[in-house]
């Protein structure tokens, strides 16, 4: 973002960690199927998805940990396996990172300290504040919570240029996740970082998100702006006949119905669509982004919850 | 913001508006910075540049250099005149259609509306 | 380099493990071995002949101690972005510095032993076939083998990293056989004068510093080899 406030344009802002027909085999098991997508710079992008959808084998690839079964995976332009000088500018804050058994949580912050260059030591201290950390005490001894709250002090203090955070919260609480959501939002703001964020967790962290991406079995489902997606498609209530009406020739997302009543969620390309929708007599409102999202990746299971505010798709306590 | 209100640049932009609506926002004066924006609704600061630059595509708000976004005079007017012409039929309309399922005519409508307008 | 010397950092991070817990063990050896010289007077009763071979402790924990760098701080370290071919050249300088250090230590002990009588009791713990009559080169000899179990410690780390405890138990029960089968085919042979031989003919500077240092090399290379692919 410009110092007055106003936004790069869109041919200004560049790709800077790119997938081109990527495919990634595991032993029986394929995690990505030829996907292609670019993040942009500066951007926070969100990587939605259900479980096994593919959300954490891809970041994986960006930083490297994992090497394409085939395709091309490039960060800063250069493939980032083994590459010290695109590493070096990225951080990848995983749910499930291990420490060595002994290290306490100051042992983890020096550690990091020295190995990113653009280390910011005063955040780091003051978000260990903010997430009530203990700072002498081993991290074996942490909560789970605690735990998750010190992968996000090292990813927000690394300040590297590009950073993943994949479900970075497990097992912190609402009030510590707000705290992490504050936290990213002022440095972002602050200081322009790329931050791809991977969540099930989809109406907490909607605001936040610029672009979205959403994979669903090893496929990009889609790939856009946030309030594209959300303009994309429309909830539409009322009598089934009429709904059937509205729905033919356009993309039906989701129906759910109890007989002569129904609702659906349907593509929309324009304001006319709505119009239409209102002319059959159907109640029209727009999409949440979690809604939209789990229509698009219910493959026929679950229904729609009623309200926006019901549970994200997956627990986040295990 | 409300995640069923529709896209968020567009919730922003008319927050905004309201407030040139409703005299709040004074003309000339200052508007909400990006940041600011962001900040207190908690949202992506692209995002709530993205309402800023909607207004000033519209003509609402103008950029002084350096400075910031400032609501361009006229601006109450024109918001004024746009919503008179969608007042038929964001209200109107909806209006109707309920009366007539409750089977209220033309001239009881008129009298409600006539009571209510009446100073007690 | 600059990243390669902070990896190398990395290991001195929270040293208790890596750095003082294999002393201390050794330390507990020594004291043991003192109090039974002591009590049992073993230094009247053998002629001073005997030796102990509790020495061997600290390069046996320190191999596990590298198995343990690989396996648990490996994964830590890539998660601060850190290539596995930095972590990998920080940890082998590391090891050549620890190694060297080490050596002088033990060095300065082996002296203190010579100096105070075996620890007034007789005992030989620092001292032992290994003693040559060059200071220099008793450090070297003192760190060549231990460098050879930091980058074999490494290398069984990567295995497991790399196929898990499975591909432990794979090299070992691989080890085992190669061993077991080499002794079969020297007995079947008779060939354990010849092997003899070999030993005695080598030098003590070849055999506890020339050979150990080319398995240090094998061993590395094998190590990195297995690394690359290592997913954290």
């Amino acid at each position: 973002m410009n110092v007055d406030g106003t936004l790069p344009s869109a041919e200004e802002s560049r790709p800077v960690a790119t997938m081109h027909e990527v495919t990634m085999r595991f032993r029986g098991h394929t995690a990505l199927d030829n996907v292609s997508v670019a993040f942009q710079e500066n951007v926070i992008t969100g990587l939605l998805g259900r479980n096994g959808a593919g959300k954490t084998t891809m970041m994986q690839l960006m930083a490297g940990h994992l090497v394409p079964t085939s395709g091309q995976v490039e960060v800063f332009g250069a493939n980032p396996y083994e590459n010290e000088s695109v590493l070096a500018r990225m951080s990848l804050v995983k749910e499930n990172q291990k420490y060595p058994e002994y290290f306490r949580v100051t042992d983890a912050l020096s550690a990091a300290a020295m190995l990113f260059p653009n280390w910011d030591a005063a955040f780091a201290q003051s978000l260990l504040a903010d997430f009530d950390l203990p700072e002498k005490r081993r991290i074996k001894k942490l909560s789970r919570g605690m735990l998750s709250a010190v992968g996000i002090v090292i990813g927000l203090a690394s300040r590297a240029p590009i950073t993943f955070f994949d479900e970075p919260y497990l097992g912190l609480d609402a009030v510590a996740r707000q705290m992490f959501y504050d936290r990213l939002l002022a440095d972002y703001a602050e200081n322009s970082r790329t931050i791809v964020l991977s969540t099930h967790l989809i109406e907490e962290i909607a605001d936040l998100l610029e672009h979205v991406v959403l994979l669903d079995r090893g496929r990009i489902l889609a790939d856009a702006g946030a309030d594209d997606l959300r303009a994309s498609a429309i909830s539409v209530s009322g009598r089934s006949d009429q709904i059937d009406r509205f729905a033919a020739g356009r993309d039906l997302l989701r129906r759910e119905g109890a007989g002569q009543l129904s609702r659906a969620v349907v593509r929309v390309q324009s304001r006319d669509d709505r119009t239409e929708a209102d002319a059959l007599g159907l109640e029209v409102a727009p999409v949440s982004l979690q809604h939209l999202v789990v229509s698009l990746t219910s493959h026929g299971e679950a229904t729609i919850p009623p309200s926006a505010d019901s549970a994200d798709l997956e627990e986040v306590s295990r | 913001m409300n995640e069923d209100g529709g896209p968020i640049f567009r919730q922003i932009a008319d927050q905004i508006e309201n407030a040139i609506v409703d005299a709040t926002l004074a003309e000339e004066a200052q508007a909400p910075s990006t940041t600011e924006l962001a900040a207190f609704h908690r949202i992506n600061p692209a995002t709530a540049a993205k309402g800023i630059n909607q207004l000033v595509a519209d003509g609402v708000l103008y950029k002084k250099r350096g400075v910031g976004m400032f609501v361009a005079s006229g601006a109450r007017e024109q918001l004024l005149k746009r919503r008179r012409n969608e007042f038929a039929q964001l209200y109107l309309r909806p209006l109707l259609a309920e009366a007539d399922k409750l089977g209220i005519g033309a001239q009881e409508l008129t009298s409600m509306i006539n009571d209510r307008k009446d100073p007690r | 380099m600059n990243r390669i010397v902070s990896a190398a950092r990395l290991h001195l991070v929270a040293p208790w493990l890596p750095l003082l817990l294999p002393w201390a063990i050794m330390a507990s050896s020594l004291a043991i071995n003192i109090l039974i010289w002591g009590v049992a007077d073993i230094a009247e009763q053998t002629g001073g002949r005997a030796g102990t071979g509790g020495l061997a402790s600290l390069y046996i924990t320190l191999c596990v101690v590298y198995m343990q760098a690989v396996s648990s701080l490996l994964p830590f370290a890539m998660g601060l972005s850190l290539t596995r071919r930095t972590f990998y050249l920080g940890t082998s300088l590391f090891a050549v510095g620890q190694s060297f250090a080490s050596g002088l230590l033990l060095y300065a002990f082996l002296l203190i032993e010579r100096g105070t009588g075996g620890w007034g009791v007789g005992l030989k713990f620092f001292r032992g076939f290994w003693l040559v009559d060059n200071a220099v080169l008793q450090v070297v000899i003192f760190a060549v083998p231990m460098l050879a179990v930091a980058f074999l410690g490494m290398a069984v780390g990567a295995v497991y990293k790399r196929f898990g405890s499975v591909g432990v138990y794979a090299l070992t029960i691989g080890a085992i056989l190669g061993l077991g089968g080499s002794v079969a085919l020297i007995t079947w042979q008779n060939g354990w004068p010849g092997v003899g031989a070999w030993f005695t003919d080598q030098s003590i500077l070849a055999l506890l510093a020339g050979w150990p240092l080319l398995l240090a090399l094998l061993f590395a290379a094998g190590g990195y080899a297995g690394l690359r692919r290592v997913v954290p």
